[in-house]
């Protein structure tokens, strides 16, 4: 029942990874189904428009400004919007944000910048609530904001924007997670001896100085073989070395599907998550176990009434 | 809410609430068949009903377990258990959603010491 062993590695500010050994993937299914509908988050919800005379029909920019990843830290403290005690809307259940775009200049791009706060400065709650400006990778050297419209001279877009709290559900704009993967671990086989039988001896030096960590050549006998693991539980070959083995094989026009096999290492079980920017990974995985945990006590809850 | 929809779209918030005749969990005995129970859950999909459906087969009491969500459109979950007779059906369904509650946090504990 308990679990053998839970790894977790984060790869990005937005990427992390999750390896469950001895964890059903029932289970796993479940939490990867709950962080993507059930964890609550807030976006942009009611859009009402004052002046519009871009390119863009209205339902277009409301769309649009509905799937913006808002910061959504402090999603706890507010309240649902159809459990609130208020009329419309108030300071515990909404956020408003206001957007005034006119354009002077030849050509205007409309980012998630310009979108403005307009919570009283008071309201610590509303104030954190900010658009996520840039969910790019590390590899972008520069991070460009979210792009909302393109307006011309002489054109207007006058708006306010509500934000409130949602799950998954019952729209993917609050959504948490843009690319949640589970795949069994998989286990990386080189056919040494099959493979050797192809290569020249200048061609297996090439392959050692391509993995020196992996790969040895015996001198006397020109044979490949693997170098002793230092650790016995560590795979043979892991994800870097087995794209460079590939790489080498396309390039020596040697078939590789003869010589590598792919298994499913045993009991292993990998989840790669990767967050719009609105909740840390770490958030999002947590709740999503809470949540779950509140389910099965309310379903438990009611079948005590019915005993 | 007052919200301008196309005639043919179902509302959002239906997955979500129930309304207020309906109950969360009712229970049918299947009169024909000893000891069947028919529990019906609603506003739940397979992500409950397939963890409770393969812990309730770990349990050597259970004789029968499935569990189907009947039709897209409607959102419930129908989850069926016949037991050998030592052990009623929802003694089963409950010692299996405790299970499955000890086990979510033995996750939660592991999770919490390696954030750390």
């Amino acid at each position: 029942m308990r679990p053998d062993k839970v790894v977790w590695e984060e790869f990005s500010e937005f990427q992390a990874q999750l390896t469950f050994s001895g964890v059903e993937n029932t289970i796993i299914n479940s939490l990867r189904r709950t962080m993507m509908n059930e964890v609550p988050t807030l976006a942009i919800d009611l859009v009402s428009i004052e002046i519009n005379t871009t390119i863009f029909h209205d339902e277009f920019i409301s769309h649009r400004l509905g799937l913006i990843p808002l910061n959504s830290g402090k999603v706890d403290k507010f309240r649902f919007n159809r459990e609130c005690e208020c009329e419309e809307r108030c300071e515990a259940c909404s956020c408003i944000f206001s957007l005034d775009i006119n354009v002077l200049e030849k050509e205007k791009l409309v980012f998630s910048t310009d979108l403005k706060n307009l919570s009283s400065e008071e309201n610590l709650l509303g104030k954190s609530v900010v658009p996520i400006h840039n969910s790019g990778s590390e590899k972008s050297s520069f991070s460009e904001p979210i792009l909302i419209a393109k307006l011309r001279n002489g054109q207007r877009l006058k708006l306010l924007a509500i934000a409130k709290k949602g799950i998954g559900k019952e729209h993917s704009k609050w959504s948490p997670v843009s690319i949640i993967r589970l795949e069994n671990k998989p286990f990386f086989f080189l056919d040494l001896y099959k493979l050797e039988q192809k290569l020249n001896k200048k061609k297996k030096k090439e392959l050692v100085e391509i993995l020196p960590n992996l790969l040895q050549l015996d001198p006397i006998r020109e044979t490949l073989s693997y170098k002793k693991r230092i650790n016995d539980k560590d795979p043979y070959i892991n994800n870097t070395s087995f794209n460079l083995i590939i790489k080498w094989l396309s390039n020596e026009r040697i078939d590789s599907e003869e010589f590598i096999k792919i298994y499913s290492e045993n009991n292993q079980i990998l989840l790669k998550i990767e967050t719009t920017g609105a909740l840390s990974n770490k958030i999002i995985f947590k709740n999503s176990i809470e949540i779950l945990k509140q389910k099965l006590n309310l379903i438990g809850i009611h079948l005590e009434k019915i005993q | 809410s007052q919200k301008i929809k196309m005639s043919n779209i179902p509302n959002s918030l239906d997955s979500i609430i129930i309304p207020d005749k309906k109950e969360k969990l009712s229970f049918y005995q299947d009169r024909k068949i000893k000891n069947c129970a028919f529990f019906k859950i609603e506003r739940e999909d397979h992500t409950l009903g397939n963890i409770i459906h393969s812990q309730l087969l770990k349990d050597e009491n259970v004789l029968f377990c499935g569990y189907k969500r009947p039709h897209p459109l409607e959102h419930f979950i129908i989850v069926k258990i016949i037991t050998t007779g030592k052990v009623l059906p929802i003694k089963v369904f409950d010692s299996a959603l405790k299970d499955l509650y000890i086990e979510f946090s033995y996750l939660e504990d592991i999770f919490k010491e390696k954030i750390k």
